[in-house]
C-alpha cells in the first residue's frame, strides 16, 4: 500500500503542476514544449518532432480577464484556458495546437491568436465526414501539414519512422491505461475516483515514456492486493471532464467508486488503437475513423448512448452519471439521446450540471445523496427477491 | 414601386410553403437542409426543400417559437443551445401545428459551414427520423484561404453526394440540370449582391430590414427561376429610387451596418427604433451570406466553403472594415445572439478590432434569433440610444477639429 500511495502521490502532483513538469521538462532536455487544445489532438505528431505535449483543459482560477473576450454564457473549462493564456499561465509553452471541436473551441483559437501573439497558434480542421476514402486522405493531409508546422517550431523535421515510433509509444500507453482502468475497477477502496482522476489527467502533462512506466508499475503492485470494492456503488461517468475535484472527493464520501468512463478528458483517449499502416499520417487518420462515442465527433447512428450502455452492462454499474458541463453544446445535444438509451436499457442515471469553477456543490451532494438511498433500498429490495427465490 | 418587390416576396414565401406541402403530397422527396448547403444538388434532382433555419425564423417572426422550444425543452434539451434547434426539434415531435406547417423530410442535408451545431441537431433529425443524412463537410479555416488538400475533400464529397441523391431517389443524376441550376444560382446570387450594393447610395434606397425579408428567397429557392425574376425587379426598383436620390426610409440622417442574425420576433420595433432616429440599416453581414458564386465544382466548394462563419477573425474584421468604408457607415450594431456561440465568442475581439481600424461608433447588443426570452426590449433602446450619442459625438469632435 505505501508503494501505491506512493505512486498515486507522483501522478497527482504532476496532475496539479503541469507548470512545473513543463518547466522542468524544458529545462532537463532543452526541448520545446506545445499546447494542445481539447479533445482530440494526435499528440504523437508533438512527440515525434521532440517536444512534450501539453493538454490545456482549463482548472481552478477566478474568471476575469477572459470577460473581455468572452460572455457570460461560455464553458468554464475554455473560460479558464483564455484567463490562463491572458495572465501569462501558459508561458512557457513554444505554441499551442486547436482541433476544430467544437464552436467555443473555434473562437477560442480565432481569440488566442489576437490576444495571446506570443504562442503561436497552429490549427487542426478534423472531418466529419472522417469515414470516406477522400475523408481519410484530407484528415491525412492535415496531420501532414500540421507536422510541418511542428517541425519548424522544434526545429527538427519530423521523419515518417520517427512518427511511426511515436504513434508506438502511445499505443503501448493507450494499451497500459486501459488495462489500469480495467483493473482499478475492482480497487475502489484503493482507486478512489480522485485517485483514478488524477492517474488519468496526469497523461496530459507527463511525458508519455515516464507516465508508461509509472502507469505499469502502479498496475502490478494494484494486482498483488486484494480486491476491495465491497460495499460500494459501481459508476460509470459520463461526459466532458469530472471536475471540480470536490464533486469526485463527494463521491468517495458517498461510497461511489468509478468503474468505467466515457470522459472527454478520460477513456475517449484511449479507446480506438491505431491500425497498422505504412503511411503513418494514414494510420492516425484511420484511427480517428474507426473511433466512435465523442460528442465532438459525428456520429449520424447515435453509437454513444449504445456504447456507454455496454459499458454500464459489462462493468455491472449501478449507475451512470452523466456529468453534463454547463454551456457544452455537443454534450447538451447528445443528453436526449443518452437518457433514452439508458432508460431503454433500465439502467439508473443521473444527470448532473457542472463547472469546472463551480464553488458550491452542497446541491449536488445532496442529490448524490438522495440517489445513492434509492440505490440501497433497490438494491435491497433485490437482495431480498433474490433470498425469496432461493 | 417598391411595394411592388415586397409583395411578390410574400408571395412568393406563401408559394413555396404551399407548394412544398403539395409537392410531398403527390409523392415528391423532400429533404431538409441547413441554410447554406449547396442546394443547387438538390435542385437538380428536383427535390423539396425545405430550411429549418427560415422555418424557424418565420415561426418565431409569427411569436410562435415559445411553444415549439418548450417541447424540445421538456424532451431535455438545454435552453443553452441554438433556438433555431430548439424550435425545429419540438416541432418534429410537436402535437400541435406550428404557425407555418412544413412537410416532414424523407432525409436531411447538413452543411456544416455555418456551425458545428447543425451537425449534432442534423445528427439528431436523422436519427430521431431514422432517416438518411447527407452530409457536406466543410472544414472550417483559420488560416486566410481553404487548403488544397481541403478543396479536394469538398470536391470528393459532393460527388458522394450525388451517389446518395442517387440512391435515395432510385434515379441518375440530372447533370445538364445541375449546370442550368448553377447558371441560374449564380446569376440570382449576383443580382442580389447588386442590390446589396445599392445601399452604397447616400441616401440608401434600400433598408436592412427589407433585405432580412429578401434573404428568405436568396436562402431557400437561389436555383430558382422565380426566385432570380425578383430579384432582378427588386435591382431595377431600386436602381430607379437610386436615380431618384429617395431613401428607403424617406429622409435618412444616420448609415447603419449590422452584423449578427436578425432578431426575428423583433424586426417590426426594431425598424421602428432605428426610424426614430432616422437611422438606415444600409448594409449587414447577414444576408451577404447568400451571395454565393463559382463556375465549377471546384469554386462552388471555395465558395461555399468561404462564408464568414466559416473563416477566421482576421477576414470577418477585414470585411466589416472594408463595408464600413464602402457604405459609408456611422455606426456599426453588432447582434450577439444568445444561443448562437459561434457569433458569440468573437464578437468582442471583432468590435475591439473594427474600432481601431475604423473608428466608427460601435454597439454590441444581446439578443436571440427565436428566443424572446433572450432579448429585452429597454436594453436593447438604451445601447441603441447609447450608439447615437457616440456617433454624435464622434461628428462634434470631427468638426472641432
Amino acid at each position: 500500500m505505501v508503494k501505491i500511495n506512493q505512486l498515486l502521490a507522483e501522478f497527482e502532483y504532476a496532475a496539479l503542476h503541469p507548470g512545473k513538469i513543463v518547466a522542468n521538462w524544458k529545462k532537463d532536455t532543452g526541448r520545446k514544449a506545445i499546447g494542445c487544445l481539447p479533445i482530440h489532438i494526435p499528440e504523437e505528431l508533438v512527440h515525434a518532432g521532440a517536444m512534450l505535449p501539453v493538454g490545456l483543459w482549463g482548472g481552478q482560477t477566478m474568471i476575469s480577464r477572459a470577460n473581455e473576450y468572452l460572455q457570460a454564457f461560455c464553458c468554464s473549462v475554455m473560460k479558464a484556458v483564455m484567463e490562463f493564456a491572458l495572465n501569462g499561465v501558459y508561458q512557457d509553452l513554444d505554441a499551442v495546437v486547436a482541433p476544430t471541436t467544437c464552436d467555443t473551441v473555434n473562437c477560442i483559437a480565432m481569440n488566442w491568436r489576437l490576444a495571446i501573439p506570443s504562442i503561436p497558434l497552429m490549427a487542426l480542421a478534423y472531418p466529419d465526414n472522417r469515414k470516406s476514402e477522400s475523408g481519410i486522405q484530407y484528415l491525412a493531409a492535415e496531420f501532414r501539414r500540421l507536422a510541418m508546422d511542428l517541425g519548424r517550431i522544434s526545429g527538427v523535421k519530423i521523419h515518417d519512422g520517427a512518427l511511426q515510433d511515436s504513434i508506438d509509444v502511445y499505443q503501448r500507453r493507450r494499451t497500459a491505461m486501459k488495462t489500469f482502468l480495467n483493473e482499478a475497477s475492482d480497487y475502489g477502496k484503493v482507486i478512489t475516483p480522485y485517485s483514478r482522476h488524477m492517474v488519468v489527467k496526469s497523461s496530459m502533462f507527463m511525458p508519455p515514456e515516464t507516465h508508461l512506466a509509472l502507469l505499469n508499475h502502479l498496475t502490478d503492485e494494484l494486482k498483488k492486493l486484494p480486491k476491495s470494492d465491497a460495499g460500494l456503488r459501481r459508476v460509470v461517468l459520463t461526459g466532458i471532464m469530472p471536475e471540480p475535484y470536490d464533486l469526485l472527493k463527494i463521491l468517495e464520501e458517498l461510497d461511489f467508486t468509478v468503474v468505467a468512463d466515457d470522459m472527454a478528458l478520460g477513456s475517449r483517449q484511449y479507446r480506438k488503437e491505431a491500425p497498422p499502416c505504412a503511411d503513418p499520417y494514414e494510420r492516425l487518420s484511420r484511427q480517428f475513423a474507426d473511433f466512435e462515442g465523442c460528442s465532438t465527433v459525428y456520429d449520424p447512428q447515435k453509437l454513444r448512448g449504445k456504447l456507454l450502455v455496454d459499458m454500464a452492462q459489462h462493468f455491472r454499474a449501478d449507475v451512470v452519471i452523466i456529468l453534463l458541463m454547463k454551456f457544452c453544446d455537443p454534450e447538451n445535444f447528445d443528453y436526449p439521446f443518452l437518457k433514452q438509451d439508458l432508460e431503454k436499457a433500465g439502467i439508473p442515471h443521473l444527470c448532473l450540471e457542472i463547472e469546472q469553477q463551480m464553488q458550491f456543490l452542497e446541491q449536488l451532494r445532496t442529490r448524490l445523496q438522495t440517489f445513492s438511498e434509492i440505490l440501497i433500498m433497490k438494491r435491497n429490495r433485490h437482495d431480498l427477491t433474490d433470498v425469496g427465490r432461493s | 414601386m417598391q411595394r411592388r418587390a415586397k409583395d411578390i416576396v410574400k408571395a412568393l414565401q406563401a408559394e413555396y410553403y404551399a407548394g412544398a406541402m403539395q409537392a410531398k403530397k403527390e409523392g415528391k422527396p423532400v429533404a431538409w437542409v441547413t441554410s447554406v448547403a449547396p442546394r443547387e444538388f438538390l435542385e437538380a434532382m428536383d427535390i423539396v426543400t425545405i430550411y429549418p433555419e427560415n422555418h424557424a425564423a418565420a415561426i418565431g417572426a409569427k411569436k410562435g417559437s415559445m411553444e415549439q422550444m418548450a417541447v424540445a425543452e421538456s424532451l431535455g434539451y438545454s435552453m443553452d443551445i441554438c433556438s433555431y434547434a430548439r424550435v425545429n426539434l419540438g416541432y418534429v415531435e410537436a402535437e400541435k401545428p406550428a404557425p407555418i406547417e412544413v412537410p416532414y423530410p424523407d432525409f436531411v442535408v447538413c452543411c456544416n459551414n455555418i456551425c458545428n451545431t447543425v451537425t449534432k441537431w442534423y445528427e439528431a433529425l436523422a436519427h430521431r427520423l431514422n432517416i438518411p443524412i447527407i452530409m457536406f463537410d466543410l472544414p472550417f479555416s483559420h488560416d486566410d484561404e481553404p487548403s488544397e488538400h481541403a478543396l479536394d475533400f469538398m470536391v470528393g464529397e459532393f460527388k458522394e453526394a450525388i451517389k446518395q441523391l442517387e440512391r435515395i431517389c432510385g434515379r441518375k443524376f440530372d447533370y445538364d440540370r445541375l449546370q442550368k441550376v448553377m447558371n441560374i444560382s449564380n446569376r440570382t446570387s449576383a443580382l442580389w449582391q447588386e442590390c446589396q450594393q445599392m445601399g452604397k447610395a447616400i441616401p440608401s434606397p434600400i433598408d436592412g430590414m427589407d433585405m432580412f425579408n429578401y434573404m428568405a428567397l436568396a436562402v431557400c429557392m437561389r436555383g430558382n427561376e422565380k426566385a432570380m425574376e425578383f430579384f432582378a425587379l427588386l435591382r431595377d426598383e431600386l436602381a430607379e429610387k437610386k436615380s431618384r436620390g429617395e431613401s428607403a426610409i424617406g429622409g435618412e440622417k444616420y448609415r447603419i451596418l449590422w452584423d449578427g442574425i436578425a432578431i426575428w420576433f423583433n424586426l417590426k420595433n426594431m425598424a421602428t427604433c432605428l426610424r426614430s432616429y432616422q437611422a438606415c440599416m444600409v448594409a449587414s453581414t447577414y444576408p451577404d451570406i447568400w451571395v454565393l458564386e463559382y463556375d465549377d465544382l471546384r469554386s462552388m466548394a471555395h465558395a461555399y466553403t468561404s462564408v464568414f462563419l466559416n473563416r477566421n477573425l482576421n477576414y470577418r474584421v477585414n470585411n466589416m472594415a472594408r463595408m464600413v468604408k464602402e457604405f459609408s457607415i456611422d455606426g456599426v450594431i453588432i447582434h450577439s445572439p444568445r444561443s448562437c456561440k459561434p457569433m458569440d465568442f468573437v464578437h468582442y475581439a471583432l468590435s475591439g478590432e473594427l474600432r481601431k481600424i475604423t473608428g466608427v461608433p460601435i454597439i454590441v447588443v444581446d439578443g436571440d434569433q427565436t428566443d424572446p426570452r433572450n432579448f429585452s426590449e429597454a436594453q436593447f433602446q438604451t445601447r441603441v440610444q447609447a450608439l447615437f450619442e457616440m456617433i454624435e459625438g464622434r461628428k462634434s469632435e470631427a468638426t472641432i477639429t
